[in-house]
């Protein structure tokens, strides 16, 4: 006896739906490289550093989650321009002065084989009134007012790592500046001094150094003993690229230091 | 004898047919698939959002 059509459309809608949930599991464990497939970058010789130390300038990137959320939910989801979200900065109890923007930097020092010293920026936060509270508590600021300060590597273009830049300019705007393939046309206008009214965001300090973009997929060497690397990254309130540094230390090994993390 | 033949045969040709689960299988996965590579290259376009 033959099967009936409807038969055969029942058997097909129980296995799309079998075969839908299937996959769904497999992309996440035994086929995750075929849908993520492994930034791999290579064998690459980096050289040797002595020394790292990594300070904290601030990791506080925002104050409340339940804010930073209702803020992202309210203009429209997760993929909404970040330029364009109106965040939270008065009424937050939590929040530094009302505001729900805090941000992520950190000073990184390093030490060449041969004994010289570098500082690298790693991000610059979000609330320029923050860091520059954070710069002060630090010493940072004045570490950029000498020129102490050799670079700053912008991890990602994520409003809590990038958008306190006018932080650092305003005490050093001729820094050199890196920052992973992917940045928008706002990211670079913010640099040069634009204002973004209704994410509240500006930079009344153009900057006037050296601005880097480092290709995704490959070691970038910084120093002896020193390099980034860049990922092609999409993520959340369209941002597009990040970027990590790496340490060879003589006699410890590798150390990786990261801003978020999202993809490395 | 004859009343018993024809409920078995009402009965097998209802049933949810394997040929039709598999080729079901396919197509949802394959749906899937297809899906994921959509919002990856939205994702990842520069125009996106």
């Amino acid at each position: 006896m033959g099967v009936s059509r409807r038969g055969f459309l029942k058997g097909l809608a129980l296995g799309g739906t079998t075969g839908y949930l299937a996959m769904a599991g497999a992309s996440s464990t035994v086929l995750k490289d075929v849908f993520i497939p492994p930034a791999s970058v290579g064998d690459f010789d980096i050289g040797t550093c002595k020394s790292v130390k990594v300070t904290v300038v601030s990791e506080t990137s925002w104050f409340s989650n339940e804010r930073l959320v209702k803020d992202m939910k309210d203009a429209g989801g997760l993929l909404v321009n970040q330029y364009i979200i109106p965040w939270s900065n008065t009424g937050v109890k939590e929040g530094y002065n009302g505001s729900n923007a805090g941000g992520y930097c950190a000073l990184i020092d390093l030490e060449l084989l041969d004994g010289t010293k570098k500082k690298i920026l790693l991000d610059t936060g979000w609330n320029t009134e923050w860091m520059d509270e954070c710069f002060k508590r630090e010493g940072v600021d004045k570490m950029l007012k000498n020129k102490e300060i050799d670079v700053l590597v912008v991890s990602h273009e994520h409003f809590d790592h990038f958008w306190g830049v006018e932080s650092v300019l305003k005490n050093d705007p001729d820094i050199p500046i890196i920052v992973p393939k992917g940045f928008y046309k706002e990211g670079f206008e913010l640099l040069k001094g634009a204002k973004y009214p209704i994410a509240q965001v500006k930079n009344e300090f153009p900057h006037k150094g050296s601005l880097e973009v480092r290709e995704s997929g490959k070691v970038h060497p910084l120093f002896p003993g020193c390099a980034t690397i860049s990922f092609d990254s999409a993520i959340i309130c369209r941002v597009l690229g990040e970027q990590g540094l790496v340490f060879n230390v003589k006699d410890k090994g590798l150390v990786a230091i990261t801003g978020c993390c999202h993809r490395e | 004898m004859d009343e018993n033949k024809a409920l078995e045969a009402k009965d097998t040709s209802t049933a949810i047919s394997w040929p039709g689960f598999f080729a079901g299988v396919v197509l949802g996965a394959f749906l899937f698939y297809i899906t994921i590579q959509i919002v990856t290259a939205l994702m990842f376009s520069k125009t996106a959002a």
